[in-house]
């Protein structure tokens, strides 16, 4: 049962090698890898050997894997199969999530919230769904190919999937989820792929082909349910979408389904036994509780009144780890966003952030060790630069350094002319941030201060803070977190190519120009073949650590928490709970 | 249960069981120790509070007499300053609402008729008006800045000194010694002032007092709330930022709580004294204080 | 009676629309645009330019104060983006959560301190009347929400006696008695704390009011009537000693509404508070507005009901 042949490919962590049934495509280097007709979950607790709670090390065995970023012809799933759980599988229990922000609203097409996410998710799709590589897996989407010159990809999409109440999926309600509702209202789709995409076609109910107008090669990791969660559209057509009682009542497709949302305290979803992956989802009753203290949710872990959280604050770290019915883990992605950055936002517009010298010796001034001992709970890591370690195919670490050296900033400093006023001070910047960063902002002050550096915080309320620095643009510094997101193209390329200078939150806020960044990311934007754009990357990479438009600080990657007795959490996408099961009935 | 004696319900003595001190010791110590501390704030811990000096989360112990923060700033100099912010703003508040009070309470009071009758309305608004939920209003709309807190809070808190002086004015604008001053021609606000206000404004002070362990605490829970003014060190804020540490570094929210309850505890024995010492008959004059 | 009822039924109109007139001015006051203050954040810039439109916000300032009073006085507060519901729907919908909370507290802090305080008063020099005098200074000092942390860590932590959070235990199904049992079990550390500290001040109110009826003539001559102690004690003196306490309580329902929301952001209670908290948090302007307009008009019934009271418990207050 747990022995996987070398045709078991593509599918989790397994490599896909050169083995039988694999072939290359021709032309190219790319693998079409023959899928084992029995799903990975089907063949029993295989997670107990490739989920290491301590971390990702199984990246390590995907490193082997030569992944083109799409799966040419991957099998689909075949509605017969019977599903063979594990013996020791009691289905049936509830989960009882913690968050620590009310949703508000549930439709998760409409809104990037983490909040929305977190609940939402569990009740829709999308086309295809992440593994813990952040590989695309198949989902709605049960196969896919693309054309031989990048700009048209074609889905066969899975058949029998119902809506929750009864209807039929067909590909109509992907593209009008596309047109309709996320090219308006979901931000991250909405600023990548409208500009690119020239349509979405439908030849029968189960398929479609989304056409692009140049090379397209970031689609795929668009079109999880997170990035592209697919609604149904005999809901939403012909409505406000924005103001559909849906929204509060979600229809979708998904594992669970709505039961009931009592507001600020919380929402609870049932079973979907319908659902179109058979044998799933395993749980019957998944209760998200509205806990606005992270303090007080870990306390309700420990007394088992809730099952899981998803943050954990970091002085509870030690105690959850010596707790023995607690398991703690760490993901670099989630609803909320992937492969995150903290990054201090220099205004290039103004001085004295005009100047490189400038930026440089700020970098030498900030102690980004203090930062991640101190605010961080050692729950990330110091950044190198604008890509996430942690995305490795596309990440290197050869770039320039800037390690905290106080004197090299003085020198800097010096050397652009800053010195000592009559007060004892070179300079004085502003600091607009979201409350949440007090304390970043403070160990910051902190910092440049011993460098003669006055910094003046201005604390905002989160939305406050977003609209003085990318709308109004008035500040001299600024900090947000920048999601790299599942690819690149995603959340990278929108903080440093000059056409993307807008009053939009999360765009290039430092308004950075630069010709040659410009190109580079438009060419890997149209580069399909996966090493071809990771050298691109690579040289971005080696261009932007020695042009400072920001000054990639933390990339933070936080622990979530359990119960020992819960499996199959999926705690690095937003449809958490899909596979999840319990060890006993309760 | 207590049994009842004829003892315990009628007491041998018509005063009350305790003579007042002569001086509020308990207060004096309590209040002594922390103005001590905020005025020697500079000498104690010299410097800005809010930098880093040492390693985070130690202890109290030799070098950092009351342990350090998850930022590594010592305590002992957070609390110190911390005690000049709460003090001044209780201190503020309370006289802001005591101004502005007492000028309300004694034209009402002492002039009555329409002007009574307006003023009157205009407490009651204002004494309506939830005073939490009114400097959190004001705190979202304008910004977190510590005079702001102090404004709103005073304006909440006004109607109390106001309503008392009132009270007591009109019990005492009918004595003869007002008549007197009348009938010798002193014109009518020198009789309000030098006359009337004397002897009406003992009640007004307890509950000035009051208030300024009332204000402290409401700029604590705003502060609890993330509504502070965090250019500014204090009590509130540094026990909203001790949350997350409340079971590994319990010194972050002790040492802050009890300059707290030492500081409102101190204002309130004060004001205890000042109630004990003035007439206690004149309390049951008007109960509706 | 009638009349007086009448009189101050009347008076609440004026104070409601002035609390709407304030509401409005601090809209227009504050720094930035009023529209998002009135409509929140998260709209598009279509759905902006219609509600500037509709809500007229390029008239003139008095036309926009009639708008306003208009729509707030026919229920129309706004709306929330993030809770895709009318922001009056939303707050009413917090309400019972909150006023059980509070109402409990207000009930068993009364009792107790009411009890207490009478007992102790008479009992003057006792260690008991000592102690509580002692115990309710400290109480009257302390922070509400240190209180409830602290209260939260030792029951629900150490000991495990009672639940961490929330209302209602997340895994329970079905409702009835197991239900209300349920609720029950949350509501006491929350209460708890609420009522701790409103114990104080009812306690020392309490204690000085009744030691002073205590020293009145008529107890000296109950007393020499022969009547039992207890009798004196609850009967006479204590119906007399309870005027101040009322007037105080009731003019606190306002501060009991903060107290809760302190609270019920420290034990994640689903009611007013923790909506205020998360609005604040996410710049919600209009429930922000919305709540604060709620919670004043709730003041104003509470300290009618307690003028009422009050000329319930002492026939020799008049109201002309």
């Amino acid at each position: 049962m747990l022995a996987y042949s070398a045709q078991a490919g593509c599918v989790g962590a397994r490599p896909c090698g050169w083995a039988a049934g694999n072939r290359k495509a021709p032309g190219t280097s790319l693998l079409i890898c023959k899928r084992d007709p029995t799903p990975l979950y089907f063949q029993g607790r295989r997670h107990s050997r490739s989920r290491n709670v301590k971390g990702l090390s199984t990246a390590k065995e995907a490193q082997e894997e030569f992944w083109a970023g799409f799966v040419p012809l991957a099998r689909p799933f075949a509605p017969g199969h019977a599903p063979r759980l594990p013996v020791s599988t009691h289905p049936g229990g509830t989960i009882v999530v913690a968050v620590t922000s009310d949703p508000g609203q549930l439709n998760p097409a409409i809104t990037t919230a983490g909040p929305t996410h977190v609940v939402a998710d569990n009740m829709f799709n999308g086309l295809i769904q992440f593994d813990e590589n952040l590989n695309p897996q198949p989902s709605l989407a049960e196969s896919w190919g693309i054309s031989p010159d990048g700009r048209a990809y074609t889905f066969k999409l899975a058949r029998g999937v119902r809506w929750h109440d009864g209807k039929p999926f067909t590909a109509a309600d992907v593209k009008f989820t596309f047109e309709e509702v996320l090219l308006k209202f979901h931000a991250r789709t909405k600023a990548g792929l409208e500009n690119v995409l020239a349509g979405i076609d439908t030849p029968d109910d189960y398929t479609v082909v989304f056409r692009f107008r140049e090379p397209y090669a970031p689609l795929l990791r668009r079109l999880d349910v997170v990035e592209g969660p697919i609604v149904p559209r005999h809901i939403y057509e012909g409505t406000d979408i924005l103001k559909n009682p849906a929204n509060n009542r979600p229809v979708g497709s998904g594992p669970f389904k709505f039961v009931e949302y009592v507001p600020g305290d919380r929402v609870v979803l049932g079973r979907n036994d319908d659902y179109f992956k058979p044998g799933l989802p395993h749980l019957d009753r998944a209760v998200f509780k509205v806990i606005p203290q992270p303090s007080t949710a870990v306390l309700a872990l420990e007394q088992g009144e809730v099952d899981y959280l998803w943050t954990v604050p970091g002085p509870d770290i030690p105690r959850l780890q010596a707790n023995p019915s607690v398991v703690l883990a760490k993901a670099p992605a989630g609803p909320g966003g992937s492969f995150c950055i903290d990054t201090l936002i220099f205004n290039l517009r103004r001085p004295p952030f005009d100047r490189l010298e400038v930026r440089r010796a700020f970098a030498h001034a900030i102690n980004r060790r203090q930062l991640l001992e101190q605010v961080y709970f050692n729950q990330g890591r110091i950044a190198t630069g604008p890509i996430a370690s942690t995305m490795t195919w596309a990440y290197t670490p050869d770039v320039t350094r800037y390690d905290y050296n106080p004197d090299e900033a003085v020198r800097l400093l010096e050397a652009a002319g800053y010195r000592p006023g009559p007060d004892g001070k070179r300079l004085r910047v502003t600091f607009v941030h979201a409350s949440t960063y007090a304390r970043t902002a403070e160990v910051i002050r902190d910092n440049l201060g011993r460098v003669r550096v006055e910094v003046e915080l201005v604390t905002l309320e989160f939305n406050a803070a977003v609209e003085r620095v990318f709308v109004r643009t008035d500040f001299d510094l600024g900090i947000a977190s920048y999601c790299n997101g599942p690819d690149p193209e995603i959340g990278v390329t929108r903080m440093y190519v000059s056409f993307n200078i807008k009053p939009i939150p999360f765009s290039n806020g430092a308004a950075y120009v630069n010709p040659q960044v410009d190109e580079l990311f438009a060419r890997a934007a149209t580069t399909v073949e996966e090493a071809r754009r990771a050298a691109i990357y690579h040289e971005i990479q080696r261009i932007l650590p020695g042009t400072f438009p920001y000054l990639w600080l933390i990339e933070t990657e936080g622990y979530r928490a359990f119960r020992k007795d819960i499996r199959d959490l999926r705690i690095w996408a937003g449809d958490l709970l899909e596979r999840a099961w319990r060890e006993q009935t309760r | 249960m207590l049994t009842w004696t004829r003892e315990s319900v009628t007491p041998k003595r018509t005063a009350p069981a305790r003579r007042p001190p002569a001086l509020p010791i308990g207060a004096l110590g309590l209040l002594g120790a922390v103005a001590l501390l905020a005025l020697g704030a500079d000498l104690v811990a010299p410097g800005d509070p809010l930098r880093t000096v040492g390693p985070a989360l130690r202890p109290p112990g030799p070098n950092h007499l009351l342990g350090t923060d998850d930022l590594g700033r010592d305590l002992l100099a957070m609390v110190a300053h911390g005690a000049r912010t709460s003090l001044l703003v209780g201190a503020a508040t309370a006289l802001v609402a005591g101004a502005v009070g007492i000028l309300v309470g004694g034209i009402s009071g002492y002039f009555g008729g329409l002007v009574d009758d307006l003023l009157m309305r205009l407490t009651e608004f204002f004494q309506v008006t939830p005073r939490f939920f009114l400097a959190t209003l004001a705190v979202v709309l304008f910004g977190p800045k510590l005079w702001l807190i102090v404004g709103v809070v005073g304006l909440t808190f006004w109607p109390g000194p106001a309503r008392i002086l009132r009270s007591r004015i009109l019990a005492l604008r009918g004595r003869e010694f007002v008549l007197a001053a009348r009938a010798l021609g002193a014109p009518e606000f020198y009789i309000l002032g030098r006359h009337v206000l004397p002897n009406a404004l003992g009640p007004v002070v307890v509950t000035t007092a009051l208030q300024v362990g009332w204000a402290i605490l409401t700029e604590a829970s705003l502060s609890f709330l993330g509504l502070g003014d965090r250019s500014a060190p204090s009590w509130g804020q540094m026990l909203s930022n001790a949350q997350p540490f409340i079971r590994t570094a319990w010194w972050l929210s002790v040492f802050p709580g009890l300059a707290l309850l030492a500081t409102v505890l101190g204002v309130n024995l004060l004001a205890d004294w000042l109630n004990r010492q003035l007439d206690p008959r004149l309390r049951r004059a008007d109960p509706r204080l | 009676m009638g009349r007086y009822l009448l009189r101050r039924l009347l008076q609440v109109p004026p104070v409601v629309v002035g609390l709407l007139v304030l509401n409005f001015t601090l809209i227009h006051l504050a720094p930035g645009d009023p529209l998002y203050f009135l409509v929140g954040e998260g709209g598009d810039e279509s759905y902006y330019a219609a509600m500037r439109a509709r809500l007229g916000l390029d008239r003139p300032l008095p036309e926009q104060l009639i708008r306003y009073l208009a729509g707030a006085l026919t229920g129309d507060l706004g709306r929330s983006f993030r809770y895709n519901e009318p922001v009056l729907a939303l707050i009413l919908g917090r309400v019972p959560a909150t006023l059980l909370l509070s109402g409990t507290a207000l009930v068993g802090s009364t009792l107790a301190g009411v009890w207490v305080g009478t007992v102790a008063a008479a009992r003057p020099g006792s260690f008991l009347d000592r102690a509580a005098d002692a115990l309710s200074g400290v109480l009257a000092a302390v922070p509400g929400f240190w209180l409830g942390q602290l209260l939260l860590i030792v029951f629900a932590g150490w000991l495990g006696l009672f639940p961490v959070q929330g209302m209602v235990s997340p895994r329970l199904t079905g409702g009835g008695w197991a239900l209300l049992v349920d609720v029950a079990h949350h509501l006491v550390l929350p209460a708890g704390t609420l009522a701790f500290l409103q114990l104080a001040l009812t306690f020392r109110l309490t204690h000085q009011s009744v030691r002073e009826t205590l020293a009145e003539d008529f107890i000296r001559t109950a007393r020499a009537k022969g009547l039992p102690p207890g009798l004196i004690l609850y009967r006479h003196a204590l119906r007399n000693s309870l005027l101040p306490v009322v007037t105080v309580i009731g003019g606190h329902v306002g501060t009991l509404l903060a107290g809760a929301a302190v609270v019920e952001v420290v034990f994640a209670w689903p009611g007013l508070g923790r909506l205020l908290y998360e609005a604040v948090l996410t710049r919600g302007y209009p429930v922000v507005l919305g709540i604060f307009l709620v919670v004043s008009v709730m003041t104003v019934f509470a300290n009618l009901l307690t003028d009422l009271a009050y000329a319930y418990l002492d026939p020799r207050v008049r109201y002309a």
